[in-house]
């Protein structure tokens, strides 16, 4: 495993279109699947990430690398840490630079995030859709996610009927 | 991030369309480049994460969509919100368009259709003398009992019907938040309860007898939040956790309560949320290991009574926490010599909040008066910034104030939040009066800025530990 000076572990992960990133420890373990990777030993050598391309990667480490102080999950040292608050407020404002980006980027960085396992990352990606599909009409929700209504017009009535209750 | 901020921007079919639609329209990319369905193209475990964080009715709608999104529903974690009382958006005071959480009927409905596991079950039931609460116990008691309600993440209950469900705490060993409301626990509940995974527990208006809170707490091996609001039931609150990092606590009853808090060795806030300046707090609390712990309030004056008993020594300087540094306290503005007091004990005290309130009892007058010849550490080294609030121009808090402009010799900001608006004049006035040309810290800034009620803000923020000031304000200009 490379290190780098002040003794700060690092870590190597590769996309599958062969780009490699070097991280510190702790970035990568934002990514509950790359710590237990790490904890389990499984990552003496570069982590080969699948599915994910170097240009959604490096957006996904430039996340991590901005959370990285201040979430709780980075182990001992850093969850005991409290950010200045003008830290925290900081952070709010560039998670919303962070996410204006097209719709078939915030799509990739939701697989992201969601193969990764990185919580805070997962929600800020999603939350778009949520807010798209949260008290819409199903007109509209198609209309906002660019969805093809594919049912025949009676299968629609009967898948209806039994998800009566939502409609009431 | 507000969940339901869209929801309730939301056009209605004869409301023009709000502001925050179109925006939201622009994001998410409707008349997009390509116009691709690229939401259908995620894998399923990753529509099934979004379609359980929707509110139950938006999720149970889903399958309409289209083919892609038939069997999701049934496949992802069930997020059951079931209300009888008339249904509001939780963002603030705008009516939904459509209600989002269920009535009990659907739930007979949904169950069936469920197979589980579910990530949320929240109840919310009427007093107990309205017609349909026991009815509603009742059912809500044969729900816990399905498969569509196992193995639950967040528990979120509230009902006046006297009893805790005996179910409710079926999913203990998944459970990651849980908050109970309104209830009563019975006297025992069964032996070694665990909750492996619990990181935020509530209690608001709960009476629950002293031992049974101590085992539920001894088997919380995770829990990073603990927030008890009006709880029955015990003389002594005792807090040993290994890794909470978060304690807040809220008393008004008569009853007296103490919190202990033994050992705590990553606490960081101890929070004693508030809503109103009449709200006294009638707890006492005693701090015997607290290592980490660095925020702290708002402690009120008048009858809050803060021991610190860290190491050995009982009295003198050993009685300090050197490890505080941001600490408000509720004031009545009248006295500053318990303030100074008090500040002896946080030697390293960079930020102070005073919080001025009307009190019917006015500080007493006791313990020792403020002495000048011994000096109090955190002025002279680390008191960075004070912040007044309300700040009402009045000869005894102009007093207040003065005194930490004349004194503290590192401060760098000092904050007056007021009712007044301020401009030039009216500030060079108040510089006068605060004799802002004899300041002890020649880097001092002052700012005068409108108040603005804060006491909601902490208590939302109780469980958010990214809010790294719970006391600032989030100022809305």
């Amino acid at each position: 495993m490379a290190t780098r000076e002040a003794g700060k572990k690092m870590i190597m992960l590769k996309s599958p279109d062969g780009m490699e990133f070097e991280v510190e420890e702790a970035v990568a373990m934002e990514s509950q699947t790359i710590r237990k990777m790490i904890e389990d030993d499984c990552a003496d050598t570069a982590i080969l990430i699948p599915n994910i391309n170097s240009k959604i990667l490096s957006r996904v480490i430039e996340y991590c690398n901005k959370h990285v102080p201040t979430t709780g999950a980075t182990g001992a040292a850093a969850s005991d840490t409290v950010a200045p608050a003008a830290l925290a407020e900081d952070l709010k404002i560039w998670d919303a630079e962070f996410i204006k980006v097209n719709r078939a980027t915030r799509f990739d960085l939701i697989q992201a995030a969601s193969y990764l396992n990185i919580k805070g990352l997962l929600d800020l990606t999603s939350q778009t859709t949520i807010d798209t599909i949260s008290d819409n009409s199903l007109e509209e929700i198609r209309s906002f996610l660019s969805t093809k209504n594919d049912y025949l017009p009676e299968e629609e009535q009967t898948i209806r009927r039994e998800n009566q209750w939502a409609f009431q | 991030m507000g969940k339901r901020g869209a929801a309730a921007a939301a056009p209605g079919p004869d409301k023009p369309e709000p502001h925050g639609a179109a925006e939201k329209r622009a994001r998410s990319g409707d008349g997009d480049e390509t116009g691709d369905d690229f939401i259908s193209g995620l894998p399923d475990v990753v529509l099934g994460t979004i379609i359980s964080l929707l509110p139950t009715k938006d999720g149970g709608r889903t399958p309409v969509l289209s083919r892609r999104w038939r069997h999701l529903w049934r496949s992802a974690p069930l997020n059951l919100e079931v209300t009888l009382a008339p249904v509001r958006t939780s963002s603030r005071c705008v009516p939904a368009r459509t209600s989002f959480r269920v009535r009990p009927s659907a739930v007979s409905e949904i169950i069936p259709q469920h197979p589980g596991p579910a990530r949320r079950f929240y109840l919310r039931c009427p007093g107990a003398g309205d017609p349909g609460a026991d009815d509603l116990c009742a059912q809500a008691e044969s729900w816990l009992h399905s498969p569509a309600l196992a193995n639950l993440e967040e528990l979120d209950i509230s009902y006046a019907n006297p009893r805790l469900l005996p179910s409710a705490l079926r999913s203990a060993p998944t459970l990651l938040v849980a908050k109970m409301s309104h209830c009563s626990f019975p006297n025992e509940i069964g032996p070694s309860m665990n909750f492996p995974l619990l990181k935020q527990l509530s209690f608001m208006d709960v009476s629950i007898p002293e031992d049974v809170f101590h085992d539920l707490l001894s088997g919380c091996h995770a829990l990073e939040s603990l927030y008890v609001s009006e709880v029955f039931g015990m003389g002594c609150l005792r807090i040993s956790s290994p890794k909470i990092r978060s304690i807040s606590i809220r008393h008004t009853s008569m009853q007296k309560t103490e919190l202990v808090i033994e050992d705590a060795p990553r606490l960081v806030r101890l929070l004693i949320p508030y809503y109103g300046s009449c709200d006294n707090d009638c707890v006492t609390i005693r701090v015997v290991r607290a290592p980490k712990l660095e925020i702290l309030g708002p402690l009120l004056l008048v009858v809050s009574k803060l021991l610190v008993s860290q190491g050995i020594s009982p009295v003198g300087s050993a009685n300090s926490m050197h490890t505080v540094k941001i600490l408000a306290l509720r004031s009545s503005g009248h006295e500053l010599d318990p303030v100074l007091n008090i500040l002896r004990w946080f030697p390293c005290l960079e930020q102070l909040y005073v919080i001025f309130h009307e009190h019917i009892e006015e500080d007493k007058k006791n313990g020792p008066q403020y002495d000048p010849l011994l000096p109090i550490e955190c002025l002279q080294t680390h008191l960075k910034r004070v912040v007044f609030r309300p700040f009402t121009s009045n000869e005894k808090q102009y007093e207040f104030a003065r005194f930490f402009v004349l004194n503290a010799e590192v401060l760098n900001k000092v904050e007056f939040e007021g009712f007044g608006g301020y401009n030039s004049v009216s500030v060079a006035y108040q510089h006068r009066f605060l004799r802002v040309e004899n300041r002890a810290s020649q880097d001092a800034q002052f700012e005068f800025r409108r108040y603005i009620r804060t006491e909601h803000q902490l208590v939302e923020h109780i469980h958010d530990l990214s809010v790294a000031d719970p006391f600032r304000s989030h100022r809305q200009d």
